[in-house]
Formats: structure tokens, sequence, C-alpha cells
């Protein structure tokens, strides 16, 4: 039987609405491997498509859909709850920074392997992708679950 | 009762599911249902008149093993939420 509180008194309506975000926070646990995995498959991703022939190309991106497919299904079935980084209110910043990071690797990999720079500078770019997703993934994580934590 | 104010939103259970789903892009059945800690046949009740009020979407993901039910706002119930919301805080304010 549900209780008839909430009907008469809507400051404890709000607090049932606080509880209920408070729940989504506590389930928000990303697993320790995910941001990593993410990580590793745009730095691979960014270093195949920068100085990879067409043939690798195809298999960098089949390979990224792949990786994303299973990270995204994995995570869905761990924590029972999706949230797109573009509907996280104030965190919503972090995966826009996230996004910023990469593209901005992405065309200066394009640029190095166009101007013929050694291929070292180009897997540092990975490297630097694969530390920026796990850096502003966690802040996303953070941000976000103290949001859900504060006012409704 | 304050604009905004909504029966369907109102209820208990359903306004606990609405909070969980507005905070989220998408929850899946049996989570909710740990929330709320009632039986499968109780949350699908509420998720159907939600639905009916065209204020929640399910989905079932085809695939590989069990299929899992999955509900999210629509975008007419993330503002019919919100103005709910709204209206409990005027009603708090008064």
């Amino acid at each position: 039987m549900e209780s008839n509180d909430l009907d008469n008194d809507p400051r404890a309506a709000l607090e049932s609405i606080a509880e209920a975000r408070a729940a989504v926070a506590d389930r928000l646990v990303t697993p320790w491997w995910y941001h990593p995995i993410l990580g590793v498959l745009l730095g691979l991703y960014l270093v195949a498509v920068s100085y990879g022939g067409p043939a690798l190309r195809v298999v960098a991106v089949a390979v990224l859909l792949a990786g994303l497919g299973l990270l995204t299904r994995a995570y869905r079935r761990l924590t029972g709850v999706w949230i797109s980084g573009l509907e996280a209110g104030r965190a919503s910043r972090w995966a826009w920074a996230m996004g910023g990071a990469i593209g901005v690797c992405m065309a200066a990999g394009f640029a190095l392997a166009a101007t013929g720079s050694p291929a070292w500078l180009v897997c540092g770019l990975g490297g630097v992708v694969a530390v920026a997703v796990v850096v502003f993934g966690r802040r996303f994580d953070t941000v976000l679950r103290a949001e859900l934590r504060s006012e409704p | 009762m304050s604009a905004g104010f909504d029966e369907v939103i109102h209820a208990p259970h359903r306004l606990r599911i609405c909070a969980f789903l507005d905070a989220t892009s998408s929850a899946e059945f049996a989570t909710l249902r740990d929330l709320l800690g009632v039986a499968d046949s109780v949350l699908s009740k509420h998720l159907k008149v939600l639905q009916e009020a065209g204020y929640v979407a399910l989905t079932k993901p085809t695939g590989r093993g069990r299929v899992r039910t999955w509900a999210n706002l629509t975008p007419a119930g993330r503002d019919a939420y919100a103005a709910h919301v709204a209206a409990l805080r005027d009603l708090v304010d008064l």
C-alpha cells in the first residue's frame, strides 16, 4: 500500500524525489575498467586512422564501434541505468570537454601524419587521448553524483 | 491546487519513478522495481499509467540472453515532471 503522506505534504514529496535522485547516484558506480578501456579504444583508433592505410582504418572503425557497443552494454547491465553525457546537467560540461580533447587530438594526429612527423608523436597523442578520457570521465561521474545528491 | 500539479505523477510510487527516470536517460525495469521495493505487477501497473499519459516510453532491446525492459521519460513526461516539481516547491514556499 502506498503512503498517503505525499498526497498532503509537498515537503515529503520533495524529500521522496531527493531520495530517488540519491538512489541514482548510488547506482552510478562506474566499473574501474570502464574509462581505461574506453581511453585505450579511442587512443588506438586515433593512431590507426592517422597512420594506417584504408584497410586498417576500416578495421579501426569496426573495432571502435564494437568496443563501444560492448562497453555500453556491460555498463547498462551492471548499473541498470544509462545517462547520456549530453543529458547530465552541469556534469555534461565534462563530457563536452572529453569530446573536445578527443577532437583536438584527432585533428593534431591527422596533421602530424600529413606532414610526415614521426609515428611516436602520434602514439603519444593516442596516450594523451587515453589519459584525457580517464580523467574527464571520472570527473564527469563525480560531478554527476554530487549534482544528483544536491537539491532536486 | 497549483498550476503544473499533476495527479498522474503525484501518486507516491509514480513520483519516485519519474524522479528516478528524470535523473537518467533510461533505467531498467528491475532497477525501478528494486527502488520501489514492490512486485513486478505493481511496477507494471504504474508504468502503464505513465505510459498511457504519454510520460514514459518502454523499450525491450533485442539481442542474446534475457529480454530486459527499459523505461525512459518522454519529452512530455520531462516537461510534466518539471512542472510538477515546480508546483511542489510553490506549495512549500507558500
